[in-house]
């Protein structure tokens, strides 16, 4: 239902009475319902024109203050916006054009994009320049979180074999579309993420492989024997390294140091980081291959992930954050799983980590003042943790249990902000998985997430590829119809108001209705249909 | 609405309708714009603020002179916390003022150049709109019916955002 008044009718408003400065007709709010009151006329719920318009003065409220939203400068709104969350500055968005057009180009979408998922995946720049219209940051990121709700859909599933021994390790390198994997048989193996097939194994390594890592310029795996080794990228190799050739000098390297086998590697942009049982994480210069520093922990390493200027590590049942520029323990949190915590796994901004423990738990922790601080912990699984593995917004983690389970922490991370005050430790009853996927049988040792896939290799030496991407494919598909439906929609409708509008005066109601709808008002009253119409709207 | 302690200098800020207010240096220095033209000498009586009411302006060196009171951060580290916390608990009390008062005094402290009120008031109006649909803000926001999106627009940006309001 609407109030109206028509232009004509003077409004007297006793109320408010502060400002004496002039009354805008147009700024008319009706107080109890949502609608903007029209001032070229007047209609009542029935239909019927109201003639004396004399709108009690509780039931609108006047504006009479001269400062609205829009006259603030673009700077300010934006200084608000920033304190908005993607969700919400979508919803601004709705408001009006002005806010529209300041929050769809806002600079924070590509923080927003950013801390979750760091920076999108390049185009070759030879594709690039055919397609000149290039994505705002803002439709990057919609389409992201929109391809992110894809793990709750359809799947298909894809088996590689070729591994003889249970799969110990696998490293997800979207970028280049390439998986690797190792383990028991110490061979490592390279496989096509889209198609599945296997491009490269290298020659048995000698001991068993637990962990692998890879960016585009090195491709490190650790050995049991307690070696890192390594294979340097090859200018113009279709999948950057050659790992099947036989030992190259050039390319290939081999560190000895470490006293006992190796768990975890790690890269960063200048350093390798080790981990191993013999209790220590080593820090590598990337150039030099020299050891640079030695991290002494208290107990077997099982786990570690660089970011920045911090490495999070885990070993025995504590987990340690030490800081990477003068290699000092920044904090330890004790005890943190009954039995060693196996896994780990960090968001991209680096402040939130994830560990994975032999009692089944999942614990979940915020760096904050270079302290962790626990924020939640999850139960799935029956068996050891042995891999995490998070990609905004899920966390995936693998289990002796045979299960995978899928945790989607958007709500949670709310929560934080809103309370991020005071953020007590027995708020711990948070949201049980979204989804659990069963493997095929035996413990599942490692796990990855990334591209709409979810890999994880296991004891029965095969790796296995949920893949998300048709399910994207199809929302895509169901959403683009949508919007060809809904624009030729849009054009017939505007077809049948210009047609309207040349024809005959017999059916005055609804001409009004339609050019209403087109927004041009031209005074005559219009119908109940078209407000409808325009409620709806 | 004139106020007066001892010795130290005063300053006289005049507001749209002609009413005028006397603070003291300290307080008045709390706006960079205010701080600049004392440093440029050229506020040596009366400072006219053509574009900002008695009402906004009264608001303004209420939030100011609390402030000036106030330690600052960076002065040392070991700052109370009481004091601290007595200052947000003023800042959530403050900010408790109709919306376009609000507006009003933000824009004013963006004219004046307050970069902690410019802040407060910015997060004020973002948490008036988090979790509101379009319709509330645009009622919270007094958006005139000049400026809403047509239809068209409208059915556009809510398609674009679809995702945002599920």
């Amino acid at each position: 239902m609407a109030f109206e008044c028509k232009t004509s009718t003077k409004i007297i408003v006793s109320k408010n009475s502060e400002d004496t400065a002039q009354v805008n007709l147009n700024h008319i709010v009706s107080s109890g319902k949502s609608l903007l009151i029209d001032s070229e006329s007047v209609i009542t719920e029935s239909g019927k024109p109201r003639q004396s318009a004399k709108l009690p003065a509780d039931e609108c409220l006047l504006n009479d203050h001269k400062t609205v939203i829009s006259d603030l400068p673009p700077a300010l709104i934006s200084e608000i916006f920033n304190c908005l969350d993607p969700k919400e500055l979508g919803v601004v968005s709705c408001v009006s054009p002005s806010l529209y057009r300041i929050a769809s180009d806002h600079y924070v979408w590509k923080k927003f994009y950013c801390e979750r998922w760091g920076l999108p995946i390049a185009v070759p720049i030879s594709l690039n320049a055919e397609c000149s219209d290039e994505k705002s940051w803002k439709e990057l990121f919609v389409e992201r979180e929109y391809r992110s709700k894809t793990f709750m859909g359809r799947y298909s599933i894809d088996t590689l074999y070729g591994h003889t021994e249970p799969v110990r390790t696998l490293f997800l390198l979207p970028s280049r579309k390439l998986i690797i994997t190792s383990g028991y048989d110490s061979v490592v193996r390279m496989w096509d993420m889209e198609d599945g097939m296997s491009i490269a194994s290298s020659r048995p390594l000698g001991c068993t492989i637990r962990a692998v890592a890879a960016d585009s310029k090195l491709l490190i795996a650790g050995g049991s024997d307690g070696f890192i080794h390594g294979w340097r990228a090859e200018d113009g190799h279709p999948h950057l390294f050659d790992i099947k050739g036989p030992q190259n000098q050039n390319t290939e390297f081999r560190l000895w140091e470490h006293q006992g086998p190796i768990t975890c590697v790690g890269l960063d942009l200048t350093r390798i980081y080790s981990g191993s049982w013999d209790m220590t994480i080593r820090v590598w210069d990337r150039l030099t291959l020299k050891c640079l520093n030695v991290l002494m922990h208290n107990d077997w390493v099982w786990s570690l992930v660089p970011h920045d200027s911090t490495v999070v590590s885990t070993s025995g049942s504590d987990v340690y954050v030490w800081e990477t520029k003068s290699f000092s323990l920044v904090d330890v949190v004790k005890d943190n799983h009954v039995g060693n915590a196996y896994s780990l796994a960090r968001s991209h901004t680096g402040s939130f980590v994830f560990t994975g423990g032999e009692d089944g738990a999942i614990h979940m922790f915020e760096i904050r003042c270079n302290s962790l601080h626990q924020v939640a912990t999850w139960g799935p699984h029956s068996g050891p943790v042995y891999s995490l593995s998070f990609e905004f917004p899920w966390l995936v983690s693998a289990s002796s249990d045979g299960k995978l389970s899928l945790i989607d922490v958007r709500k949670l991370l709310k929560n934080i902000q809103r309370s991020s005050a005071k953020l007590n430790r027995n708020s711990k009853n948070v949201e049980p998985p979204q989804r659990m996927l069963h493997g095929s049988g035996g413990s599942l040792f490692c796990v990855g997430i990334g591209a709409d896939r979810v890999i994880c290799g296991g004891e029965e030496g095969t790796v296995r590829i949920w893949n998300f991407s048709q399910a994207f494919e199809m929302a895509k598909r169901v959403s683009a119809l949508k919007a060809l439906r809904y624009e030729n929609r849009m054009r017939r409708r505007k077809l049948q108001n210009e047609m309207d509008s040349k024809g005959s005066r017999a059916d005055q109601c609804l001409v009004a209705a339609k050019s209403q709808m087109s927004g041009e008002r031209n005074g005559v009253w219009y119908n109940k249909r078209g407000l409808a119409r325009k409620v709806k709207g | 609405m004139s106020t007066s302690s001892s010795s130290s200098k005063k300053i006289v800020l005049k507001s749209a309708d002609n009413e005028t207010f006397e603070i003291d240096e300290i307080v008045a220095l709390e706006s960079q714009a205010i701080k600049n033209m004392i440093e440029d000498e050229c506020a040596d009586n009366v400072i006219p603020l053509g574009n900002i009411d008695s009402k906004t302006l009264s608001k303004i060196i209420e939030y100011c002179k609390k402030h000036a009171e106030s330690p600052k951060k960076d002065d040392n580290a070991d700052i109370d916390e009481k004091a601290v916390e007595d200052l947000k608990s003023f800042d959530a009390e403050f900010a408790k003022v109709d919306m376009p008062l609000i507006q009003d005094i933000l824009m004013a402290a963006n004219f004046l150049n307050i970069d902690n009120l410019i802040g407060l008031m910015c997060r004020t109006i973002a948490d008036r709109i988090k979790g509101k649909t379009p319709e509330e803000i645009r009622k919270i926001l007094n958006i005139n019916k000049n400026d809403l999106l047509s239809p068209e627009q409208e059915a556009k940006a809510r398609e674009e955002n679809s995702w945002a309001f599920d």
